[in-house]
Parts: C-alpha cells; structure tokens; sequence
C-alpha cells in the first residue's frame, strides 16, 4: 500500500499529477482549487466573503451587500456542475459554523431539461436537495423546460442559407410556434444538433441569470472541458469566440453586461473532478454522464460503458475529449497548455463599421463570412462546349424547371438578408434544407419575455 | 509547355441526377470537401485553378517582372504548384519568371528518388532548376544528423536547415520570393499545433500566406492556402502529373502525428472543419502583452511534448556571426544546431578512438566538452 503524501497517514486511493493521495487530502486539495478560484479578484470576493460593517459602511449596507450577493449554478447533473454545488455548499456550511450563522452569498441552481428526461431530473433534485437540506436557505433550485427558448412573444422566423452564395435570408416563419425536438430532428448532422442545443441551453441561462439579477453564473466546466471547447471552437470555425468564452473578467456584454461568467473548475481536470465525486457520493445524482475511475488505485467503471464510439458516430466535441483523454497520459500537460493559450486571446478586430450579432447564435460577427467564402470558393462552371454536353443541360433544365430560374429569383416570399456567423453557417449547411426556425435575437421583447419553471415540490412539511 | 496525356473519349448517356451541380452538362466525377458540391473534371480544373489565381490576386502575391522560385520537393503539393503557376501565368499574364528551386536533405531512399522527379518535372514544364544540398552547405546530411542526434528531433533540425537553405539557395539565384506548396492541410495541422504546443509567438501568424522576416530580401508565399490537400491530389491524379509519392523515411515527431491523427477524425465527420480552421486561425489575436524579461539569448527550450523551440522573437538587420544569416541572435539557429552536432560528433568519434587512445586522455577531452 502507498501512504498518502500529503498527510502521510492514510493509504492513498488515487494518484493524481503523479502524487498519491488519500480520500480526506484529495477532496482538501480539489476543494481549495475552486475556493482559490473564488478569491481571485475583487468582484468575487466581495460575492463570497462575507461583509461586515466598516469604515465604509455600515451594519445595513454590509447586510445588503450580502444578501444580494447571489451566484448562479447551471446544473447539468454532470460531475462537474455537481462538484462545484457541492464545494459551494460547504463553504456555506463553513461559513455559518464560523460565522454564527451568516454567509456571504447564496446560491440558486438552474437545470435545464427537455420532457421526456423531466421526471428523472426532477428525482436527482428533490435528492440533492434533501442532502443539502442545511443550505435549504441558502441553495434554491430551478428546473427551466428547455422548449422556454421558444416561448416568445411574437412569431418565429425561417432561417435559410443559400449555398451557392452563402447568403442567409429571413423571413416570418408559417409555424407561430415550434419545439426543440422539431429543431434538432431537422438537423441530420451530430455536430449540427449539438451546436444548436449548446446555444439553447446557455441562452436560456443568461437569460435566467439576467431576469433575476444574478452576480455571476458558476459554469462547471473543468479544465479537460475547456480545452476541448477551445479545440472545438477552432475547428468549428468560431475560433473568434475563443475568448470571450474564457472571460471571467468582464460582465457579459451580450446580456446588458448584468453579470459575469465563471469558471471556478478551470484549474481542476476533468478526471480529478470525476474523483472528488465518487470521494463524496456524488455518483447517484448525475444524470447522462458515468463518473469515471481513472485516477483511482480500484477501478469500479464497468468496461462497456467506458466510450466505445465509431469516429463517424460521434460530434466535434466528443472527439477533441477523446483526443484529450488518449493523451493525458503522455502529454499530461497539453490540457493546461491549451486552456492558457486560449486565455491569452482577445476578441479579434472589428472588420465591419458596425457591432453585428449573428441571429442565430448572439455571437458578434468579426469579419462579414459571406466575403470570406465567397473570396475562396469559386462557383462558377466550366464552359459548355459541345453538343452533347448541351443536351445533358437541356435535359438538366427540363427535369429542373423551378432550380433553373431559382438560380437568380431566390425566393417567392419577400426575406431580408441577415448576419449569421461563420459558425452558424456551417451549422446550416448540416441542416435539413438548410433551414432553421428560430427566435428573433434581436427583439428586445425577448430578453425579458419570462421563463416557466416546473414545479419542484418544496419540502416544507419535513421542517 | 508540357500537356498532360488525355483520356479517350467515350460516350455514354449520362442521368440527369449523376450531373455536375455547376455545370449541368458534364457527369459529376467528385465531391468536394469544401462544400460537399458535385462537380465534372472540367469544372474542377476550373474552380481549382481559378481559386488559386484569386487568391494570388486578392493578396498580391506576384508583382510583374518578379522572379519566382517554387519551392520543388518532387511531392504532389510542390509539383501541381510549379504546373499550376505556369499554367496561370500563362493564361493571365503575370508577367513571372518561374524557376524550380530544390533542397537536398540527405535522405537516401526518399528525396535521392524524389530530386529524380523534380528533374523530370524540369524538362515536361520547361523550368529551370537549381539543387542545393544540406551537404553542400552544412557539411551534413539529413542522415547523418539522424545518426548522430536521433531521429527524434529530426523534422527540428531539417525545418531549421531547410528554412535557411531555400534563402539561400534564392539568393544564389538573385531571387527575393519563394514560393511552397503547403496547403490548407497544413495551414489548418498548425493552426491547431500552435495552440496545443501553446506557441503564442506564432499563434496569430499561423495562417499567414506572405511571410517576411523584417531586414530580410526574401519572402516566402503560400499560394495553395485554401487548397484542400485531396483536391491537390485529385488535380495531379487527373491530369496525371508527375509526382513522387513516398513519405520521408523520418516520420514526423509523435506529437504531431497526434494532432494529424485528430485531424483525420475531424475531416472525416465534417470535411469543411479544414477551411473552418483556417477562418479560426485568421482570427486569432493576442493580448496586448504585458511587458516580460526576455529569455537569455541562444536560449532553447524542450517542449513538453519532446520538441525543441528556439527562441523565435526576430531584432531587426541582426546577422549570424558564423555564417552572416539574418539572426536575431549572435549566432543563428542552424549554427547553434550545428554546433552540438559537431560536439556530439566529436564526442562519437572520440568513442571510437578510445581503444587507442587510452582512457585518461578521453575523460580530459570530454570535460572540456561538457556545457
Ligand atoms: S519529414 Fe522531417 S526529416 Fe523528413 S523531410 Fe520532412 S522535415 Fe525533413
Ligand atoms: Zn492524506
Ligand atoms: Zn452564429
Ligand atoms: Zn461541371
Ligand atoms: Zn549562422
């Protein structure tokens, strides 16, 4: 048996950048990563710690500050949104045992959810809530349907990307209404579906956290997470939003700069994360993910659960992770290496003369795509130069009639050219048609329209 | 100028939906990567061909009267950038002067047979050519730097040597462009190399097409920046260019291998992700830097992965005390590699004489070569 090297008392379970550790010193050694995460400028501190009356203020501001030092949690009943709810619970716990009973912040938690996993999800939450029952004033949960994203007041549009152009038109969609599920089933492609679910999901936080006036949301991604988001940004083309996503240090500009993003996992791996969880039971509450045992001495992961995917079964995201995970073991510090590389980023200059957003995702659009493409894709054809080739072009035409004059006419109904981002572009091109039913970004209307929550029963009656 | 052999012509009924989505008129032969579009031979050779002239134009890449100087391996890449490049300037008038330019690393079983077919691609395109060797210049081969110094890092010391060769081998010419065929493969491979590696001094250049050291004559263009690597290959297929297709004998560093392996899988899923890179790699922008101390100079540094960086940042005018190429360091980059080589081979052969030479003297000469 190993010692443990950090109390050099007890076994060590688990190794981990190459030091064996014990149960009690590995959930120290992760805990303190976020706490460290959490103090790490001015703006979270004074969310965290709690603030008492000084020479500054006094009793009643102290207790304001306080009490509106409220933090979001998007909880994706994953490992690492459970590990960080989790952390966050104890520091509150230890902030009212050393503090009679005060904390320096309280936090909600959002899960975002479709029907058919609803009544799973809401069993994980009644369980969490119940095993953080201490907090039952200070943790508060949300469950958000993700068909919200389309509960807005006014019609839907009709996205269209036109390939032989790139041009994207819009025009008032025939469906005053649609789901998600309808969405992604007309989006063939694996990538295509998960880009467009991405942005549904973290639109309908931002927008929660901008509606209730939150201070900052705890996104839970590790840093295995982040460096696969670098990578699959960069191959996804929106290598442009880079650093915007990797910003903790600015409120987030495309929300009415209300609050700022967080990450207080980007220092902690992926597969430590996953450690910390089985340590501290966290295991039975994660929903769509297998909490793996790669750190550990004692491996408890059935084989066939580990991934076994075909290549061309799987999206852009899931094989940046597969590349990460294949060379932790050789290059252990390719993980860090990309996460600071992308922090070193900045968003890149503003080649159009004015701040454009991209309709479909938000993201502002950099250099307009359209000249991009169009600058290196030549669609123009070879001449027609004798009589059998004529004919195959007359037959083309007769079977064609319609294409053949669409062409130049591109549509029937009256559709106004829209900016869409070179990412969303390519996502289009995945789609069924290339089209999409999507909301209005730019309507004010909807950023305030307001989001349905489902019912979680409250557990009153046992206090 | 030479013209590639023809097909013979056959007719057949083609279907209306086995038609090239340009054309039409002319049976659908491929499918191309970019787009995923259909398209004949005659509207590839089209397409391909205009989109390079494009991207010359776009960037400027060519000036009237300039001379030119393809980087020429005897590889498909290389061999479709001398024919395409004639062809153009030919059909536009660019008004260049093509000249082939070869570099002979040393590697007996790859470029011996590949300099064959850049002396072949000579005669059929009627250009001039001109070999210089790593021997010739640094009194090495690329097989006896493997030989001695591993064959770990051999891309390391062939990437410096033949940077520095291709100048040199211009400026014998009285050349100031050179011109290589990497392509969007291989803009896109380090594109993401220089972030996995978390190379900030070449992140936002990474997609560079005209590079110019600053103080340097010579610059270097990459006119198949947007061309994707199968369409290269098909292009040399169809017109049935001349090309030698055998991988270097030294295969590249593990590390790389790794991100082209990644790469592999990503095309396979979504054949645009090339291109998409690339649009990335354009937008990629640093920080402003905050105010750092400077390595000290000649400082070299192993990479996480195994692989050697030199120090990249570039003084303007500086030049190598050795062999007067530009350096921002006293001595140049492929002096410096030049320099353990000599020591390591010193030491080997002082290996050998030991025998002879008696042990005391031995251990003496290797402390004075201890650094
Ligand atoms: S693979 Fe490496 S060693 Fe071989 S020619 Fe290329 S750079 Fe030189
Ligand atoms: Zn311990
Ligand atoms: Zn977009
Ligand atoms: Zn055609
Ligand atoms: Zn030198």
């Amino acid at each position: 048996m190993v010692i443990c090297k950090r109390c050099k008392l007890l076994d060590a379970t688990l190794v981990s950048r190459k030091e064996p550790f014990c149960d009690e010193c590995f959930v120290k050694f992760i805990s303190l990563k976020q706490r460290k995460q959490m103090m790490s400028d001015d703006y979270f501190q004074d969310i965290f710690k709690i603030s008492y009356p000084d020479k500054k203020r006094g009793q009643a501001e102290a207790d304001k500050q306080n009490q509106d030092s409220n933090v979001l949690v998007p909880l994706s009943l994953g490992s690492s949104s459970l590990a960080v709810l989790d952390i966050l619970n104890d520091t509150l716990l230890e902030q009212k045992q050393t503090h009679r009973g005060k904390t320096g912040f309280h936090v909600e938690v959002i899960t975002i959810c479709g029907q058919a996993e609803f009544e799973e999800v809401r069993g994980k939450i009644e369980l969490l809530k119940s095993k953080y029952k201490e907090n039952s004033d200070k943790i508060l949960f949300h469950i958000v349907d993700r068909n919200q994203f389309f509960a807005v007041p006014f019609d839907l549009q009709e996205i269209t990307l036109y390939i032989d152009n790139f041009n994207t038109l819009v025009r008032s969609s025939n469906n005053p209404s649609t789901t998600v599920e309808k969405v992604l089933a007309s989006a063939p492609n694996k990538t295509a579906k998960e880009d467009l679910l991405n942005i549904i999901y973290t639109h309908l936080i931002k927008k929660f956290a901008l509606q209730r006036n939150f201070k900052a949301i705890l996104w839970g991604h590790s840093m295995t997470k982040l460096a696969d988001e670098v990578i699959s940004l960069t191959v996804k083309g929106r290598g442009a939003e880079i650093a915007g996503y990797l910003d903790d240090s600015s409120l987030d500009s495309k929300y009415n700069t209300a609050f700022r993003n967080f990450h207080p996992g980007r220092d902690v791996l992926l597969s430590e994360i996953d450690a910390y969880c089985h340590i501290k039971g966290l295991s039975q509450f994660s929903h769509n993910y297998v909490v793996q045992d790669t750190l550990f001495y004692d491996k408890f992961v059935d084989k066939p659960t580990k991934n076994v995917k075909l290549i061309k079964n799987m999206t852009m995201n899931e094989l940046a992770r597969q590349y990460f995970d294949n060379i932790e073991g050789d290059y252990s510090n390719v993980i860090s290496t990309v996460v600071r590389t992308g922090a070193k980023l900045s968003n890149p200059d503003n080649e159009l003369n004015q701040i454009m957003h991209c309709s479909i995702c938000n993201a502002i659009i950099y250099k307009n795509p359209v000249n991009w493409l169009d600058g290196i894709t030549v669609s123009k054809p070879f001449v027609i130069h004798n009589e059998e080739e004529l004919t195959n072009y007359n037959a083309w035409e007769a079977a064609n009639p319609d294409k053949a004059e669409k062409l130049n006419k591109m549509s029937d109904t009256p559709a106004k050219n829209v900016g869409v981002c070179y990412g969303c572009i390519t996502t289009l091109t995945g789609m069924k048609d290339r089209k999409l039913e999507w909301i209005r970004r730019d309507d004010k209307a909807e950023l305030t329209a307001v989001l349905q929550e489902y019912e979680i029963p409250s557990d009153d009656s046992e206090q | 100028m030479f013209t590639p052999p023809t097909d013979p012509k056959k007719s057949v009924k083609v279907k209306v939906s086995q038609l090239c989505e340009l054309c039409h008129a002319r049976k659908a032969v491929m499918k191309r990567p970019k787009n995923l579009q259909r398209i004949c031979k005659e509207c590839f050779f089209s397409v391909f061909e205009t989109e390079i002239h494009n991207t010359i134009v776009s960037n400027n890449l060519f000036h009237r009267g300039e001379r030119i100087a393809v980087g020429a391996s005897g590889g498909k890449d290389s061999t479709v950038l001398a024919y395409v490049l004639k062809l153009l300037n030919d059909r536009h008038d660019y008004g260049v002067e093509i000249v082939l330019l070869s570099i002979d690393e040393g590697i007996v079983g790859y470029r011996d047979d590949s300099l064959a077919t850049v002396k072949r691609n000579q005669v059929q395109y009627d250009l001039p050519l001109e070999i210089v060797s790593y021997k010739d210049l640094y009194n090495w081969t690329m097989d006896e730097i493997v030989a001695c110094a591993g064959i770990r890092n051999s891309c390391t010391y062939c990437g410096v040597f033949r940077r520095q060769a291709l100048d040199r081998g211009a400026a014998k010419l009285g050349i100031k462009h050179v011109v290589t065929g990497h392509n969007a493969d291989d803009m896109a491979e380090t594109v993401l190399m220089n972030i996995l590696r978390g190379d900030v001094a070449r992140l936002e250049k990474s997609t560079s097409i005209l590079t110019q050291s600053s103080g340097s004559p010579i610059k270097r263009s990459k006119p198949f920046k947007y061309s994707y690597q199968k369409e290269i290959v098909l292009y040399a297929h169809y017109k049935k260019l001349d090309y030698f297709s055998t991988e270097c004998s030294y295969a590249p560093e593990a590390f790389r291998g790794t991100a082209r392996e990644l790469m592999k899988n990503l095309e396979a899923i979504r054949p645009s992700c090339i291109i998409d890179i690339i649009h990335s790699g354009e937008s990629l922008k640093l920080k402003p830097k905050r105010a750092k101390k400077a390595p000290p100079p000649s400082h070299m540094e192993i990479r996480p992965d195994g692989s050697v960086s030199l120090q990249n940042e570039f003084i303007d005018g500086n030049r190598c005390e050795r062999c007067g190429y530009l350096s921002s360091n006293k001595i140049c980059k492929a002096c410096m590699l030049l320099e353990g080589l000599e020591q390591n081979r010193a030491k080997i052969q002082l290996e050998k004489d030991s025998t002879t030479e008696g042990a005391a003297k031995l251990s003496r000469t290797l402390e004075k070569l201890q650094f």
